[in-house]
């Protein structure tokens, strides 16, 4: 069976893909640092569980369900772009893992609920059950992210998908696939880095040395543990696929460049505890590696698909009709924003 | 066929969707009109100066934000996954149709969820006023989310004039998008004062709790008021077509319907009494089952809503089982297997071997979507437990024509067949096939050379098919008829019907029956023959006619058979066994899934009736007489060509029994299609003799005729027009054509049964026996006479018989060109 004959018929889509493309970009930031500090957070606390707790943890577990709220939330426009552009891709591997990727909901559900019990309940439970909760919760989030590297990489390997065959049932993975785990540990490790440095931030907004001292620990330690991930991750790229970053294509190149050099700028900013200049570098750093991704993302599909082929209906109306909306949405949070911050200093 | 689909038994048939979003749904609107009711109930504690009724909105707050951010914003992601996992073609479509729809919705859903932190988390520590401004930001944001999925909602049910445009604005703005706003809207604010008591029931001040409890009535009992009269309002809003598959076609309904009918009530009563007689008492316990009581009627309601969108899942745009409307003509006469991308290569052409497999990827595909196999959704174990292999796959081959709920199956007739034979493996019990009928041997009443009379005896009809269950169901007249002609041999012999009397005795019970004179023949009154014997099935029952004269002697005798059977065979589609164990005979279960089935499309009330004290069988010709309805004959005919199409003989055989056709047609390979045309021409040629009937037009517009235009079908009236022995057998000779269908007889007297020959004195069938049985006939018990009279099976009179009734060999054929004296 030729891999290719199994990616579905292309619909039609309203405006240039280019739009749905750049929002994805946009979104998908903004959702990544946010599971990075909740990730990292749940990483961060029950770390610190493991001898008895800290004000650090108590702290950072008030504020853990807040921000998973917002990971949720803000992990819905990128899925709906990446959906909307490569719906044949990313439907068909979200099939064939449908039980691992609908368990991951209903585990994520779980999680939730326990990080406000964990926060609401935090001095009246045991500590054996702070730490198997706060675990649990742990485990959770990296069995989602697990099953989100799965299918974002699934749906880039169509000659994986021939697994089907012999099981229909929903229980299909990309195991065999040599870049998952170092893709996946790539993000996992991220994530404690940004942790740490919400833990810096904080120590930033409180002026408390001690937040500073431990988040940036994080920050930098991760880093540095992250470049040799990163490394391993290029490494078991197929070998087309690698070479785009090695010259081949010159944009590639360039970011990995960019990448590079700031992951050096990152740890120096680290090391110096300068809050500021690690949040600054870590955004742009964030935003240069999904645009890595994206062009590893079509590298990947190159030999079946380009998002020219999708015809395109040309009704921009809709479009914006999102964009007035989001003016909308801006004002009115922004809004609220100021009304939350001046009840804040009063 | 474009994705790959979730293979999934027990939860399968949309069990995920159902379960994810009936909850989701319910908990998603009570995010709406509870945040309507936190900012209005705190201005009102605000504006009374009440501590205690701000304590409660506070506590409620807590409650609104693990139920309504957590769950309803987590469950919303699973409802999203849902359904690109079970209906990946329509999801799609969905998000590409409606990208920046959905979009939007998401900047709604930012809204709500920091209005909803910010208020959560600042109660107290904000200025009054800025922090109701927050709860109404709360209420917008949440009602914006509504408004915006409430387009793409109503699109999936009515796509209105988005079918032809595609046009986004058309989508969203749909026929039913204000009702169902409105609906949803008041919905919402029921639920919130639903919610609200299962809050007010933790109060332990019962002055506060009295206050709050009577407050949450009010919300309910008002929602509950607006939300009947705008689901009238939605109901008038859905396309006819829509509107009958809700009320008409769609079986699941009337008990949705039912639970609507019975919980909103409920519902209202609940709120009434909360509010007047028991809001000190108001327990926890009460307030959970009021709410789930609230969530059958909200989800009775959403299972009618869907049954509206039936076949689809984007109603006209792509079926539920995931094909796109628009691909199916393409596939018409193709393989499925062949044509679906998702499909293992080695299950691509059917073999012995394969079939089953590949009828469980074809259930995959074509049924998974709406059945399970042994779970919760429309599970298909109980629902074709009923049906033979052969049923299963007639039942199939209409679907999507008279089951309009269904989508129409794809695929060669060998898929369909693989498909039928995995469902049909899924059901625990299996049907015994009859025993053949019993070879008793039948020995020919003595014909004496020199005996003074001839004595010719037939059965009316070539087969009596007693289709009836006793006290429950009855389609056919009762009694077989036998007819006689007596003839005093000479030159010419003479036809006798004086001073004699002519009498028949049915031998297995020995009764006899008088035979009154009718035009140069006598009949004899309705026999009520049965084919059982204590030896086995016996459809062809002995039956002895004498002549007697006015003395009182017996002066002529003959043996013949009276043929009837009891072996039709509904119960390849209707269920059920037979009513006497190993012979033959309509069961009660299946009679009981005619009524079952009559009732459900036709709304009668058949087996009420049945159950009533005073209730009798069921007489199907009592309105099916051709004039209050069609014909029996037709509308049987009718609605099971639907189902049979295609099927040549087959299509006969499926019901009719194997003793049907037993005379010298069959032993020179002529079947019933040979004379009635293939089932579909049949039907249609019955449908036609009605057709000012708007029951037949619609069975007419779901058959597609064999080989021939509708408009050249000839109606026909059944039982009084008939094929005729001439349109092959022209002027009495060789037939030239095996097809007789299409040239019918103009009244009853033009039958064979009532025809006499040229010297219109003798009987057809007097020569050549009953229809289907004539001479020479497969069976032997049905020659008894011809041997009697020949000692061999033929026509009566022909090869040189003539001495039968003739003194001398005769020199012409004086009856009928032909007789085999040229």
């Amino acid at each position: 069976m030729v891999p290719s004959s199994l990616i579905p018929a292309i619909h039609t889509i309203a405006v240039d893909p280019i739009w749905p493309i750049s929002l994805l970009v946009a979104t998908f930031g903004i959702h990544l640092l946010l599971m990075n500090i909740a990730l990292g957070g749940t990483f961060i606390v029950a770390w610190h569980s493991l001898s008895g707790g800290s004000k650090i943890s108590r702290d950072l577990s008030g504020k853990l369900p807040t921000i998973l709220a917002l990971v949720i939330n803000a992990g819905v426009p990128p899925l709906l772009f990446v959906k909307a552009v490569y719906a044949q891709f990313n439907y068909t591997s979200s099939v064939l893992m449908a039980v691992f990727w609908l368990a991951a909901v209903g585990a994520l559900l779980i999680g939730y609920y326990a990080l406000y019990y964990h926060y609401y309940r935090y001095d009246s439970m045991k500590d054996g059950g702070r730490k198997g909760l706060i675990f649990m919760v742990l485990c959770i989030l990296l069995y989602v992210g697990f099953m989100l590297t799965n299918n974002m990489t699934l749906m880039l390997r169509p000659d994986h998908w021939i697994e089907y065959f012999q099981n229909p049932n929903g229980l299909v993975l990309n195991l065999n696939d040599s870049a998952l785990m170092p893709r996946y540990l790539h993000f996992m490790v991220s994530a404690l880095a940004v942790g740490g440095l919400f833990v810096a931030i904080l120590g930033k907004m409180k002026s408390d040395q001690d937040y500073i001292k431990t988040g940036s620990k994080w920050f930098v330690r991760a880093t540095i543990v992250n470049i040799g991930v990163g490394l391993w991750f290029l490494m078991a790229l197929p070998r087309d696929i690698m070479l785009i970053f090695m010259g081949r294509d010159m944009f590639a190149t360039v970011l990995l460049g960019i990448g590079m050099v700031g992951t050096l700028g990152l740890i120096h900013a680290g090391m110096k505890r300068n809050v500021v200049l690690s949040s600054v570098f870590t955004v742009i750093m964030v935003y240069v590696m999904i645009i890595m991704r994206h062009l590893l993302r079509k590298a990947y599909l190159s030999p079946y698909f380009k998002v020219e082929d999708i015809p395109v209906t040309g009704q921009y109306s809709p479009l914006y009709l999102f964009l007035i909306s989001l003016v909308i949405g801006i004002i009115g949070i922004a809004y609220m924003l100021k009304l939350m911050f001046k009840a804040g200093r009063s | 066929m474009e994705y790959p689909i979730w293979h999934l038994t027990t939860f399968g048939g949309g069990f995920w969707i159902a379960f994810i979003a009936t909850i989701h749904v319910f908990v998603a609107q009570f995010a709406v009109g509870g945040g309507l009711f936190l900012v209005l109930s705190e201005q009102l504690a605000y504006r009374t100066g009440s501590d205690e009724l701000l304590g409660y909105v506070k506590k409620h707050s807590k409650f609104f934000l693990l139920l309504s951010m957590v769950f309803g914003g987590v469950s919303g992601v699973a409802l999203w996954f849902s359904m690109a996992l079970l209906s990946p073609q329509g999801a799609l479509i969905l998000v590409r149709e409606f990208l920046f729809a959905w979009a939007t919705e998401w900047v709604w859903f930012v809204g709500e969820i920091v209005a909803l932190l910010i208020y959560f988390y600042y109660w107290d520590k904000m200025k009054r006023s800025d922090h109701i401004k927050i709860g109404w930001f709360y209420f917008i944001f949440a009602w914006l989310s509504l408004f915006t999925i409430n387009g793409v909602v109503g699109f999936m049910l009515t796509p209105g004039e988005w079918l032809e445009t595609h046009d986004f604005w058309d989508g969203i703005f749909n026929p039913t998008f204000w009702p169902q706003l409105a609906f949803r809207s008041f919905l919402c604010v029921m639920l919130a004062g639903l919610f609200g008591f299962v809050t007010a029931s933790w109060l332990k001040d019962d002055v506060v709790r009295c206050k709050m409890v009577r407050l949450c009535s009010i919300w309910t009992l008002l929602g509950l008021i607006l939300v009947i009269p705008c689901g009238y309002w939605y109901l008038m809003a859905l396309p006819p077509e829509q509107a009958a598959m809700v009320l008409d076609k769609s079986h699941r309904v009337t008990y949705y319907l039912k639970m609507y009918q019975i919980t909103a009530p409920i519902i209202l009563v609940g709120g009434l009494l909360m509010a007047i007689c028991q809001p000190r008492i108001i327990k926890f316990p009460s307030a959970i089952i009021l709410l789930l009581v609230a969530l059958t009627f909200y989800g009775s309601f959403e299972f009618i809503r869907e049954a509206g969108r039936k076949p689809y899942v984007l109603w006209g745009v792509v079926y539920s089982n995931s094909v796109k409307v628009e691909r199916v003509p393409s596939l018409e006469g193709k393989s499925f297997l062949q044509e679906a991308k998702w499909v293992p290569d080695n299950l691509r052409n059917i073999t012995d071997e394969n079939q089953i497999e590949a009828g469980s990827w074809l259930y995959q595909m074509q049924c998974a979507p709406c059945h399970a196999i042994n779970g919760p959704m429309n599970d298909i174990v109980p629902r074709t437990a009923k049906y033979s292999l052969a049923g299963l796959d007639a039942f199939i081959s209409g679907m999507g024509s008279l089951s309009k709920y269904m989508s129409p199956f794809l695929g060669l007739p060998d898929e369909r067949m693989a498909l039928a034979a995995y469902i049909d493996g899924l059901s625990p019990q299996e049907k015994v096939a009859l025993a053949a009928p019993v070879e008793a041997e039948a020995v020919p009443a003595p014909f004496i050379k020199d005996q003074k009379y001839t004595l010719m005896a037939w059965p009316l009809e070539g087969l009596r098919l007693i289709v009836q269950s006793e006290g429950r169901v009855e389609l056919s007249e009762s009694g077989s008829k036998v007819r006689a002609q007596l003839l005093l041999r000479g030159d010419p012999p003479e036809v006798v019907t004086d001073d004699v009397k002519i009498v028949c005795e049915l031998k297995s019970i020995n009764q006899t029956y008088d035979m009154t004179v009718k035009d140069g023949f006598f009949e004899s009154s309705a026999i009520n023959a049965l084919p059982y014997s204590d030896d086995g099935y016996q459809p062809l029952p002995l039956v002895e006619v004498s002549a007697v004269d006015h003395l009182g002697e017996i002066i002529a005798t003959t043996a013949i058979v009276l043929p009837v059977s009891t072996r039709v065979t509904c119960n390849n589609c209707h269920g059920g066994e037979w009513a006497v164990k190993g012979q033959g005979g309509l069961a009660s279960q299946t009679a009981d899934d005619f009524l079952k089935i009559h009732d459900r499309d036709n709304h009668t009330n058949f087996v009420a009736k049945l159950n009533s004290e005073d209730g009798g069988a069921i007489d199907c010709l009592s309105c099916h007489d051709g004039d209050t309805q069609l014909e029996l004959s037709t509308a049987l005919h009718g609605f099971h060509a639907v189902y049979l199409a295609e099927k040549d003989n087959e299509a006969c055989t499926m019901c009719h029994p194997q003793e049907s056709l037993r005379g010298l047609h069959k032993d020179v390979g002529m079947e019933c299609v040979n004379c009635h045309g293939p089932m579909e021409n049949h039907a249609l040629a019955l449908l036609k003799s009605e057709k000012d009937k708007p029951v037949a037009k619609e069975l007419m517009s779901l058959i597609m005729p064999v080989d021939i235009d509708v408009a050249d079908i000839n109606p026909r009236t059944p039982w009084i027009q008939e094929p005729d022995c001439l349109t092959c057998h022209v002027d009495f000779a060789g037939p030239d054509t095996d097809s007789a269908f299409n040239v019918w007889n103009e009244d009853k007297a033009e039958l064979f049964r009532n025809r006499k020959d040229e010297m219109d004195a003798v009987m057809c069938a007097a020569c050549h026996n009953a229809p289907h049985a004539i001479f020479p006939a497969v069976d032997e018990r049905d020659n008894l006479r011809a041997l009697q009279y020949m000692g061999e099976a033929k026509p009566i009179g022909s090869g040189g018989t003539c001495t039968v009734c003739h003194e001398d060999d005769m020199g012409y054929a004086a009856h009928h060109p032909g007789m085999g004296l040229e």
